[in-house]
């Protein structure tokens, strides 16, 4: 078994094994790709100047390589998937009609990531108002401070998701299996809890811990990063 | 709330697992403390990331791609036109007015949706074709950069750079490119083309064989049937033939043949020269002035309007009565109809097909575009979709009006219903309407709005893509500025019908000389049936089109012989100057419906007169005495029907009065051309 984990931790046996291939499948689908951006500079321009003839099953492709980290930005600050995923469909879209204005020498997503943000702010502003009226504090609230952190967000061209990707390939595998259910397979919490055994209570417990050190990690890997440019 | 109590108390939140008051009771402590709100943000934040990853790729990438092909489409529409239309408020109208130029934003704009076909890719970059067809009207034989039209086919070119070549059916040439900047070539073998090209670096030339011309910008034709001559109708060419020569201006053509001189002369174009290229559309000068951009050109590949890359597709010009109407086919399927600008309300009867019945994005709707910008619709969406299980045509008519006044456009009286299926209808409740109202502006700033039906994802039989009852909003309308029907009535009033803006009624002076029949108002003396109000939308359109037409439904009871004597029928008079309006003598059958229009228009040098029966033209135009220039006369515009006043004014060649039965009259701001004004009689008069 070949997988970005296995340099941190020996491979399960039995029916753990089934829940770790998954994992490893997705980090190692996660790292695949953004390694093939790295790798695929050169490809990534071949299919700029199609898509910028008017290709769609080119545009498709850098759609394909860059949908993940766009996703993954507009979902830090919009709470509904479902909008998440329309407004990284907006992103694209508004990107395709704006093909002929990118700088071909500087990298896509960082462009990607300024209309991503412009298409979230947009959401945003627009249903503030209806969200002061019929939705509860707490969700109204949260999603002024969300709009107050994308209008500060200035953080270039940095990846969310890729240094999130690095930091899940360094999870243990008792943790990586709670964020696989949780996260991955979309059950819900007693849902998990009734997979692992656990309560309902330790299983939130373990999920705010897992993210907390994700979150250290991420922000490490931001400075790591920042730091080295 | 301790921050270990708020972190245990937010996770229960995070899973929906929290009480309110405790909700109440974390969201007191985020407000309270920043630290402690900034910690539980990244966690959300992260969470939701996190959250993204049950969501397949392939689901967001099917959806993406399903998006791309259609609503991709439609945003195209709407905004390609909107664009283009949006320019029409900076368009100088001073400069010089080819019809090529007015062409090329149109087109272009149209052609957004017909997205990509024509690019073609070699090794890694691009290659965008320098000559392509824009527009056919049948098979058009093509081998790399060489066209040939056949015995009934129009077709036209444009250069990727900017430009324009029109071709006559039985035409044949051959484009090549040198240099870079790439030197125009067009090796002319046969036939008729009509050029138009911007300015460029390198003179473009045009071989016929017999002679040479080159160009550096301008509009100009040449034949090669029968005599070969060059005609400019813009700008300046250089004629070269053999050894000689020459410069020819606008307005000069040359005609010459192998070892012999150049002949030039100059004179207006003949309509015979110029007759043909309305086969490819450049007749509807008049709607396709209003999308002009002035300076944008076709560019590489298309013209860049709006983000969008324009190419392929084929459009459409049709007249309808005295309307004309452009429509563009669309790569996707779809279709996109510009009705004349400034209609303020009429019905909208089209019939589509859902290119893909199962669709998500099977879809229509109809568009409004401001000169100024902005745009505002109605989907169709529900009501399309409702019967998107049948693979079968729908047919649609919706009634909808734009009212400046109360800001709102309103839609009314949609029906739709499949062919074949009678069980399948579906139509707008009586009564309701759908009443949009823009958020951010007031119509009457945005100036008149241009009618677009969109359709996506949808075929559209263009025999079935039509606007009826359309009224026009303004001076600048195409259609009736008043229109008045004599028919049934009782009092001394008639309603002016045409629906365009503040009604002007027309009253009977002298009711004892007037007999009202089922359809028709019988004059027996003088009536002075008289406008009752200032007819501003005249006064506006003359002054701007400097011209009036009017268009009246007669039953004559007198003039049935080429010798009887002309009539007065009609005057129109304006602090102190006065046109009158006769008729007689035209030798048409008593008791038989006329149509009589009279065209005026000031030239430059005089006012001008036309009389027209059924289309046909009865008098040779000739010009009318006295000034009727409204720019220097203020007072109101009076019109009267078979007036009592006698006086002697000049133009006016009778005393007698026209006697017969009234049936209708239309007043338009505008010349009406003579194919109008027999589509119109062939339409029989208004109901």
């Amino acid at each position: 078994m070949h997988c970005c984990v296995e340099r941190h931790i020996a491979a399960p046996n039995g029916w753990y094994s089934g829940i770790y291939r998954v994992i490893c499948a997705v980090i190692s689908g996660l790292r695949h790709m953004h390694e093939g951006i790295d790798r695929s500079g050169e490809r990534s321009q071949e299919l700029l100047v199609l898509a910028r003839g008017g290709d769609k099953d080119a545009f498709c492709e850098l759609v394909k390589i860059h949908q993940a980290s766009v996703r993954a930005f507009i979902a830090r600050y919009v709470h509904d998937s479902d909008q998440v995923m329309d407004l990284a469909q907006d992103t694209f879209l508004a990107a395709y009609r704006r093909l002929h204005q990118f700088d071909s020498s500087h990298e896509l997503f960082p462009w990607l990531r300024g209309i991503a943000r412009n298409c979230a702010l947009e959401y945003l502003r627009r249903t503030g108002r209806r969200r002061r009226r019929e939705e509860a504090a707490m969700e109204e609230s949260l999603a002024l401070w969300s709009t107050e952190r994308l209008e500060r967000d200035d953080n270039g061209g940095m990846d969310y998701l890729q240094e999130l990707k690095n930091c899940l390939a360094k999870l243990a595998e008792s943790s990586a299996r709670v964020v696989q259910l949780r996260y991955f397979q979309q059950l819900s919490v007693d849902e998990v809890a009734a997979e692992l055994g656990r309560t309902e209570g330790s299983v939130r417990m373990i999920l705010m811990r897992l993210r907390q050190s994700l979150r250290k990690c991420v922000e490490d890997e931001l400075h790591v990063e920042e730091a080295q440019k | 709330m301790t921050e270990e109590e708020a972190l245990k108390t937010w996770e229960e939140f995070l899973h929906g697992r929290l009480s309110k008051e405790d909700e109440r009771l974390l969201l007191s402590a985020l407000k309270s403390d920043v630290e402690l709100r900034n910690k539980v943000l990244d966690d959300l934040e992260l969470h939701r990331v996190l959250m993204q990853f049950g969501v397949g790729e392939e689901e967001f990438l099917n959806s993406f791609r399903e998006r791309l092909n259609a609503e991709g489409d439609h945003r195209a529409i709407t905004d390609a036109v909107a664009e283009a239309i949006s320019r029409e408020g900076n368009t100088g109208r001073g400069g010089r007015r080819s019809i090529f130029r007015v062409l090329v934003p149109l087109a272009a704009a149209a052609l957004v949706l017909a997205a990509v076909g024509l690019y073609f890719f070699h090794g890694r970059h691009a290659q965008v074709r320098p000559i392509r067809i824009v527009m056919k009207t049948g098979p058009v034989q093509e081998q790399g950069n060489e066209f040939a039209t056949g015995n009934d086919t129009y077709c036209r070119l444009a250069f990727a750079d900017g430009g324009i070549i029109g071709m006559d059916k039985n035409t044949r040439l051959a484009a090549s490119f040198v240099g870079e900047p790439a030197a125009k070539q067009i090796r002319q073998d046969a036939g008729r083309i009509y050029l138009d090209v911007p300015r460029q670096a390198r003179p473009m030339t045009i071989d016929t064989g017999t002679f040479k011309v080159e160009v550096l910008g301008t509009s100009l034709l040449i034949n090669r049937t029968g005599q070969e001559y060059v005609s400019v109708l813009d700008g300046r060419i250089k004629l070269m033939c053999g050894e000689i020569g020459t410069y020819l201006r606008t307005g000069q053509h040359a005609f010459t043949g192998a070892g012999q001189p150049i002949t030039v002369f100059t004179a207006p174009l003949q309509p015979q020269m110029l007759g043909w290229i309305g086969s490819i559309g450049l007749e509807a000068k008049g709607i396709l002035d209003e999308s002009e951009s002035g300076t944008r050109r076709l560019s590489a590949g298309g013209l860049d309007l709006n983000n969008y890359v324009v190419d392929g597709g084929l459009w459409n010009i049709r007249t309808e009565g005295t309307s004309t109407i452009v429509s563009q086919e669309l790569a996707s399927g779809g279709h996109i109809l510009f009705g004349p600008s400034r209609w303020k309300k009429g019905d909208l009867v089209c019939k589509v097909r859902p290119v893909r019945p199962l669709a998500p994005g099977a879809d229509m709707g109809i568009g409004f575009f401001y000169p100024q910008g902005g745009k505002e619709g109605y989907s169709l969406t529900k009501a399309a979709r409702l019967f998107r299980q049948y693979d079968a045509w729908i047919n649609l008519r919706m009634s909808f009006e734009v009212d400046e006044e109360s800001n709102t456009m309103t839609a009314h009286a949609v029906d739709l219903s499949v062919e074949g299926h009678p069980e399948a209808t579906w139509s707008f409740p009586a009564g309701e309407k759908w009443i949009r109202r823009p958020a951010n502006s007031v119509l009457k700033e945005r100036g008149p709005c241009r009618i677009a039906l969109n359709c996506w994802n949808c075929a559209a039989d263009f025999r079935d893509l039509r606007l009826e009852n359309a009224v026009a909003g303004d001076a600048d309308a195409d259609g009736p500025l008043f229109a008045y029907i004599f028919k049934g009535g009782k009092r001394d009033k008639i309603e002016d019908v045409s629906g365009v803006g503040e009604a002007v009624a027309m009253t009977v002076g002298k009711s004892a000389n007037v007999q009202w029949l089922d359809d028709a108002i019988r004059l027996t003396g003088p009536a002075d049936i008289a406008c009752s109000g200032e007819m501003q939308r005249l006064r506006k359109a003359w002054k701007q089109n400097k011209a009036v037409t009017a268009e009246a439904w007669i039953r004559a009871n007198q003039f049935t012989a080429k010798e009887d004597l002309p009539r007065l029928f009609m005057r129109m008079k304006v602090s102190g100057a006065t046109l009158w309006f006769d008729l007689g003598k035209e030798g048409v059958p008593k008791d038989r419906f006329v149509q009589a229009a009279w065209v005026c228009y000031d030239d430059g040098d005089s006012f001008k007169t036309m009389f027209f029966i059924h289309g046909g033209q009865k008098r040779l135009e000739r010009s009318i005495k006295g000034n009727m220039s409204l720019d220097t006369r203020q007072g109101p515009i009076e019109f009267c029907l078979v007036p009592s006043e006698k006086d002697d004014a000049p133009g006016r060649e009778t005393k007698e009065l026209w006697q017969g039965d009234l049936i209708a009259l239309k007043i338009y701001g505008r010349k009406l051309t003579p194919e109008e004004l027999r589509l119109s009689a062939e339409a029989g008069p208004p109901k």
